[in-house]
This record gives structure tokens, C-alpha cells and sequence, in this order.
């Protein structure tokens, strides 16, 4: 089982980018795609979908062109959009034997699986209310739920926590930990932590290319060194923002406390300090910004 | 001061965010195309056997009476989205929260929607202009301009207020209003001809063929007195020529044609004091009474989920997957609808069985593919309007399964609509009759599916098909009843026709779907 990205490009006008020469080799396990806004993320998810197809370069799907012949990816396939939606005047119970009937999924195994996924987001007693009452983060659960109705061989969810509150957020990280395994899961955001907190490998992407592939701890160990604690009087904080690059500030009785992100100890009374993985993403990001400019 | 820099902020920008979408570059391309009817005959105004000779006057009063029948009908659906617009995309609630009042909002909303149709107006007029200096005998400008200033723009600014007023009032925001327009469009039209009040006469089509018939009688003593807008099936063997040099607008005729802007002001003001200020949107999110509970902990409920992927998976795309997924769609299409619209639609059926063949056949058949207008209408959209495409296009065989089976449901609520009326017709060994059915049953989802999928709104399907639906199967004009309400319809070969154009939209239903899913 794998998905091989070679040199996938996308673009939408003569100049206008989505994505340029991404390449990535995935196996089994969660696969943290980071990046900002605008980055070519869901860009790249809609591709992996195959509901978008790259301009250049192409995807396998053990060894399969997904773009060619995209219904063997789509039969293992599960994916819950970025801006995902139901049709409200169904309930769950009927929206996802819709989705299951969509997929082509044996009817009597169908119903058995969609108890246990409405069981899964706790959407039991749910299951024949109308889905145009629920609440957004009840949507997304049921969005969970349909992209887990094939016991997918390649998850993909895009901004899957949008919508969740906190507790729902780590429960949903937890449930993402156990299902990886024997499968890949692709998981798109922007919220470090929920990266951090079940992706075996991470993979950061800027204006549509590819600027880093590793795993958590080679990101921390690359990172090590560069951050720093420092804390500056309030009316200074301006001038550190302006020629440093800052990953957080707190305010103290002695001031705020910066956490710098420098090559090079900021200043004199500036403390080293381990790096977490938002500071090693933000270190990525900058370089690649730093690297892009003309 | 600052009210009216709000004012003008508001027209400016929803002006440019409608005339940016793709749906405007399609309102044009069919503007051109009735533009382009215009000139060559197929549709104009028909003066009984008198035949106007192509002066500046005429050019500019025929199109301009074809802009108004016309524009007015169908500009309606294209401008009745402005506030939905703000209440889908949540810009409407910013707009609520700020110290804009409701009239101000409203008001902006109608100018945005007539400078929109005044666009319209626009290239027909330039349209005009051209045809004229082309194809005309002399040029005059105000002669040809006149009306459409007098006429036309009027009647643009009412359509403005109507659609913006339909927009405030809860009721008439969905397919419901949008088939009540076209029936108080159709009563507009139809009531200061038939009452003869001038002050009913919002679209100054009396006015215009009261002097035009005047002319006409005067040149032509025989003059039938016919007036038609459109195409008019009598033919005659001889015509003569007339010369219509045009209105000599007073200002009587100037204040008569004010009527239509007063009116129109008026339907805003009143739709700025029902306005809800996107309340409802605000409602809807409060009345979610469902509680939200979390995802079971893990200590409730292990999250282990079993592999079961070997016994989930079809073994083949069988037919009573299809079946499966057809009755999906036929219960998201009928979904949701109120009760009324069952007991409604039982209501046509039940009469289409106890009337005499004939009369349901030509009198019952139209309403009975009427009623589900509201069901159609969301075909070859609903996935993008509920933003279900990820999930559905990323599924296997997309097009084979999931988009076969909507146009089959679409097929199976048409056939479901006249199968009382059917079984009569095979019954009675009709058997024209009862394949033209078919025909129809196959033209209606195809054409629903087509428009949907190519113009992204559903709102392009409710105008084409109650203008064909309007002028075809109730005013029985052969050439385009598809539904072959009569016999002339059926020996015309209306019914076969709309069978093969069904199945080309069909084909292009499949390949704008096509081009949806590859993205």
C-alpha cells in the first residue's frame, strides 16, 4: 500500500499556482500536512481525492495512475472535505446510507457499520433527528462518520477539528491515532498541536511546494538552538517584533516574555529554550518565505 | 449623507459581485440571443396583416416591447438572489449587526437588481442601434431610444422591486415564489388589457399597442386589430406595408410611465419594513435544539474500529445497487416539502383520473408537471448548493451511480406525476399520447439536469422551463408542447423532437458532471 506524489503541479491560470512539483512517497501511517492559509493544502487533498486533477506530474495509488483510472483509489478511499455539507432534511442514519450506497457498499454490512460509526461520534440517539438542527461541530461527527463507512485504506481529512470544540478536538485526535495503523491517513491543517499530536511524519508546504518531509522529532532536532526566551519591557516590543520572529508573548510583572525564533541569541539576557513543533514549523515556513523572495 | 454613501456602497458592490460571476456572462450570452431572435424574425411583434417597415421608430419599439415581455420574465430569476446571497454566505449577518437600517439595505438591493436588468436593457437597445444602422431604413436615435427609456427601464425598475420584495417575504424566497412570479407576471401583463386601466398598466405594453394599433388602422382600413408579442402562429397571404414613425412621448405618457418607478419604490419600502434583517438565519442557528454530546471517551466506548472492508465492498455495480441508490435520490428529492404540497400534488392526480381523457390530457397534464417544478429545480445543484460534491465525486464511478440515479428519480417523479393519466391513456390504446409522456418524463429531468450542472443555479432551469411550459403545453402552441397535450402537438412531432433534444441535454448534463468531478 502506497501513494506516490511525483512532481504534481497545479495551476489554475498562466500565472496563478496551486501547487508546484510536489513530490512525496507515503506508507502506512498519519501524515501531517502543515501549512498557511492560501498554501496549496486542500488543493493537494482535492487531487489526492481525485476530484481534481494536477495540470503536471501525477499520483499512484499502488502504482496505479489515479488520474487514469481513479476508481480503484476510490473504492479504499475516504476523504472528508474541507468545507463539507449534508442535505439537511435527512438524518444521519439516512445520510450516511446514501453516502454508503454513493461508495457501493454492501447494504447489509452498511447498516452494521453505520450503527457502530453513529455509535463512534456518539450520534446514536441522534440518528433520526433531522440534520438541518445540528450544530456544526455535529455535522463535522457526521462527516467523520462517512468517511470511515469503507474502513478506508487512505483517509484523507482536510481541517477535520473546524467546528470541534477542545474536548471534541482531542478525542478526534485520539480516534485519528487509532485508526492509523494499516493504513495512511492524511491529515490537513493548520493547528500544529492537533499535528503533533498523532502524525508520524509531518510535511510542510508554502506557495504550492514542498518545503519539508520529516518526522516530528528531526524537525525539533533541527530547530534546537534557535529558539529563545527573552523578556523585554512592554514599549520594546514593538522593535523585537519588527526585527525578530516571534512564535508567542506573555505578559509578566517584568515585562512580556518573547519566544524568539533566532539563528543567534537575540539578546543579551535572552534564555535558550527546547523548541516545540510550532516553533520548528514556524522556522520552516519563515525560510521558505525568506527563500521564495526575489 | 451618510445613509446615501452607504446606499451607493452597497449598489456598488453587489453590482460588481453579480456582474463578476460566471452566471451574469451567461445572462448576456442569452441576451444576445434574444437580441438575435429579434433580428432575425423568430420572435417580435406581430401586427395582423400590416407589416411594418424597419424605421428607427419601429426597430427601437419592438425590441423594446420583446426586452420587456421577455426581460421582465426571466430577469426576475436572475436578480431574485441578492439577499439570499448575503444570507448564504453570512456577509448578511455582518450587515445586520451594523447601524445600516433595513430601507437603506433593501433599497440598495432593488438599485443593484435594476442596474443589473438596465444592463440588459442596454445591449438590447445597442442591439438595436445596430440593427438599424445595418438592416434599417434611416436612423433616427430618439425615435429608436424612446422607448426603451419610456418603456422599458420602467418596467426594469418595477421587476427590481418585485424581486427584492419577494426576497423579504419568507414565503416567496424559494420555488414557490418563483412560480408565483410568473403568474403574476402572466396577470400583469394580461390585466390592463383586459381592465383598460391605465394605472394597471406597469409595463406600458397597452400604451404601446394602443398607438400602435391606432397607426396601424389608420394606414390599414382592414386591420384585424391583432397584436401579439412573441411568435404569432397565424400566417397571412398578403400584407401591407405600414411606415411608424413612432410616439410622440407627452407628458402625460411621461407620467403614465413614472406609475412603474413609484410601484417599484414602493414594493421596496415595503419590503424594507418586513425585512427580518437575516433574523431567520439567526433563528435557525438558536432553534438547534439538538444538544450536542461529545465523541464517547475512550473509557465509555473502545474506539477500535473491526476491519470489515472485505464483506463492505460491492462485489459488482449490480442493478439493485442502482436501485438502491435510486431510491436515495427519490427520497432526497422528495424530502422536506410541506404538507401541502403532497395533498397538492395527490389532489392533480386524483383529477387526472376522473376528468374525461381529453380535457386532463389538455387541461390537467401542465399542472400535473408543474407541481414538482420545486423538485427538479435542485437537480445537477444540490451537490454544490449543500456541498456534498468532496464526498459524493470522490466515491466510485460518480457519474454511473450517483448521477444516474438523481436523473433517474427526476425521471421517476415525472412518470410517478401523470402515471394516473397514463394508465388512461394506455387504457384507451392512445398510444401518441402515452409515448409522449415518456417523452416528456425523459425531456424535464434531462433539462433540469443540464442547466443545473452548466449554470450552477437552479433558478436557470425555473425560468427556461415555466417560459416553455408557459408558451408549449398551456397555451398549446404545437411546436413546443413536449408534453403533447394535443393532437396538433403530437402530429406536429413536437413530442419526438423534445424526446432527441432530451437526450442531448442529457449528454451534456454527463458531460458538464464530467467536467465537475475531474475539477
Amino acid at each position: 500500500m502506497n501513494l506516490v506524489i511525483s512532481n504534481v503541479s497545479k495551476r489554475y491560470r498562466s500565472n496563478v499556482w496551486g501547487l508546484r512539483e510536489f513530490s512525496l512517497s507515503l506508507t502506512p501511517g498519519v501524515m501531517g500536512l502543515l501549512g498557511p492559509n492560501g498554501a496549496g493544502k486542500s488543493t493537494l487533498m482535492r487531487i489526492l481525492a481525485t476530484i481534481a486533477r494536477p495540470t503536471g506530474g501525477t499520483v499512484t495509488w499502488d502504482g496505479v495512475d489515479i488520474a487514469r483510472a481513479p476508481d480503484g483509489l476510490r473504492s479504499v478511499l475516504g476523504y472528508l472535505p474541507q468545507d463539507f455539507g449534508v442535505y439537511p432534511n435527512l438524518t444521519p442514519l439516512e445520510f450516511l446510507s446514501y453516502v454508503a450506497a454513493a461508495k457501493g457498499l454492501h447494504a447489509a454490512a452498511a447498516r452494521s457499520r453505520i450503527d457502530e460509526l453513529l455509535l463512534l461520534v456518539n450520534l446514536d440517539g441522534e440518528r433520526n433527528q433531522r440534520l438541518g438542527g445540528f450544530s456544526g461541530g455535529m455535522r463535522q461527527r457526521v462527516g467523520i462518520a462517512q468517511a470511515l463507512l469503507n474502513d478506508p485504506r487512505l483517509l484523507i481529512v482536510d481541517e477535520p477539528t473546524a467546528g470541534l470544540d477542545p474536548e471534541e478536538r482531542v478525542r478526534f485526535r485520539n480516534l485519528l491515532a487509532d485508526l492509523s495503523g494499516e493504513r495512511i491517513v492524511i491529515l490537513s491543517t493548520h493547528i500544529v498541536p492537533d499535528v503533533e499530536a498523532v502524525a508520524s511524519d509531518i510535511a510542510i508546504i508554502v506557495r504550492g511546494r514542498l518545503v519539508a518531509h520529516e518526522q516530528p522529532e528531526t524537525m525539533l532536532k533541527a530547530a534546537s538552538g534557535k529558539v529563545w526566551e527573552w523578556i523585554v519591557p512592554g514599549e520594546e516590543l514593538v522593535s523585537v517584533r519588527s526585527r525578530f520572529l516571534l512564535s508567542g508573548t506573555l505578559r509578566r510583572s517584568e515585562g512580556v516574555l518573547c519566544r524568539v525564533i533566532a539563528d543567534e541569541r537575540p539578546g543579551p539576557d535572552a534564555l535558550p529554550a527546547p523548541p516545540t513543533l510550532e516553533d520548528a514549523y514556524l522556522i520552516s515556513v519563515s525560510r521558505a518565505k525568506t527563500e521564495a523572495l526575489p | 449623507m451618510r445613509g446615501w454613501t452607504g446606499l451607493a456602497w452597497i449598489v456598488r458592490a453587489d453590482v460588481l459581485e453579480r456582474t463578476r460571476r460566471y452566471s451574469f456572462l451567461m445572462t448576456i450570452v442569452a441576451t444576445l440571443y434574444l437580441g438575435y431572435l429579434v433580428d432575425n424574425g423568430t420572435i417580435g411583434v406581430r401586427l395582423g396583416r400590416a407589416h411594418p417597415l424597419p424605421t428607427s421608430a419601429w426597430t427601437g419599439m419592438m425590441m423594446a416591447l420583446c426586452t420587456i415581455t421577455f426581460v421582465s420574465m426571466v430577469g426576475f430569476y436572475v436578480v431574485n438572489s441578492a439577499v439570499a446571497r448575503d444570507r448564504e454566505t453570512g456577509v448578511g449577518q455582518i450587515l445586520a449587526a451594523t447601524s445600516m437600517s433595513s430601507l437603506m439595505y433593501v433599497l440598495g438591493k432593488q438599485l443593484s437588481n435594476f442596474i443589473v436588468l438596465s444592463i440588459v436593457t442596454c445591449i438590447l437597445a445597442i442591439g438595436a442601434l445596430l440593427i438599424q444602422a445595418f438592416e434599417g431604413t434611416g436612423f433616427a436615435l430618439w425615435p429608436l431610444v424612446s422607448p426603451f427609456l419610456f418603456l422599458a427601464l420602467p418596467a426594469m425598475f418595477l421587476t427590481g422591486g418585485l424581486a427584492v420584495l419577494f426576497e423579504c417575504v419568507w414565503f416567496l424566497r424559494g420555488v414557490f415564489g418563483n412560480i408565483l412570479y410568473f403568474f403574476l407576471f402572466t396577470l400583469l401583463l394580461v390585466l390592463p388589457m383586459e381592465t383598460g386601466y391605465p394605472a394597471l398598466d406597469v409595463y406600458g405594453l397597452k400604451l404601446a399597442m394602443d398607438r400602435l394599433q391606432a397607426d396601424v388602422r389608420a394606414a390599414v382600413p382592414d386591420y384585424d386589430g391583432r397584436f401579439t408579442i412573441g411568435a404569432d402562429a397565424v400566417r397571412y397571404a398578403q400584407t401591407t406595408d405600414v411606415r411608424w414613425e413612432g410616439i410622440p412621448w407627452s407628458a402625460a405618457d411621461a407620467g403614465r410611465r413614472a406609475l412603474p418607478l413609484v410601484y417599484g419604490g414602493a414594493l421596496a419600502l415595503a419590503g424594507g419594513l418586513i425585512f427580518d434583517r437575516f433574523a431567520s438565519a439567526r433563528r435557525e442557528k438558536a432553534s438547534r435544539a439538538t444538544r450536542a454530546r461529545p465523541f464517547r471517551s475512550r473509557l465509555a466506548l473502545p474506539l477500535a474500529i473491526p476491519r470489515i472492508a472485505g464483506r463492505l465492498m460491492e462485489t459488482a455495480a449490480a442493478p439493485w445497487l442502482y436501485s438502491r441508490m435510486l431510491l436515495a435520490e427519490i427520497r432526497l428529492l422528495i424530502r422536506g416539502l410541506p404538507w401541502w404540497w403532497y395533498l397538492g400534488g395527490l389532489g392533480l392526480w386524483s383529477i387526472s383520473l376522473t376528468l374525461d381523457v381529453g380535457a386532463a390530457r389538455s387541461d390537467v397534464l401542465p399542472f400535473l408537471w408543474l407541481w414538482p417544478v420545486l423538485l427538479w429545480s435542485s437537480m445537477g445543484t444540490r451537490e454544490g448548493r449543500y456541498r456534498t460534491a468532496g464526498v459524493l465525486f470522490s466515491a466510485p464511478r460518480p457519474l454511473a451511480r450517483q448521477f444516474m440515479a438523481a436523473w433517474g428519480a427526476g425521471c421517476v417523479v415525472a412518470l410517478a406525476a401523470v402515471s394516473g393519466l397514463g394508465f388512461r391513456l394506455a387504457a384507451s390504446g392512445d398510444t401518441g399520447a402515452l409515448l409522449s409522456l415518456f417523452a416528456g418524463a425523459a425531456f424535464i429531468p434531462s433539462l433540469a439536469a443540464a442547466l443545473g450542472v452548466w449554470s450552477r443555479t437552479s433558478r436557470t432551469f425555473e425560468a427556461v422551463y415555466l417560459a416553455i411550459w408557459y408558451l408549449g403545453p398551456l397555451h398549446h402552441i404545437p411546436s413546443i408542447d413536449f408534453m403533447g397535450t394535443t393532437d396538433a402537438a403530437i402530429a406536429s412531432g413536437s413530442p419526438a423532437a423534445f424526446a432527441a433534444i432530451a437526450l442531448l441535454l442529457f449528454a451534456a448534463a454527463i458531460a458538464g458532471r464530467r467536467r465537475q468531478i475531474r475539477g
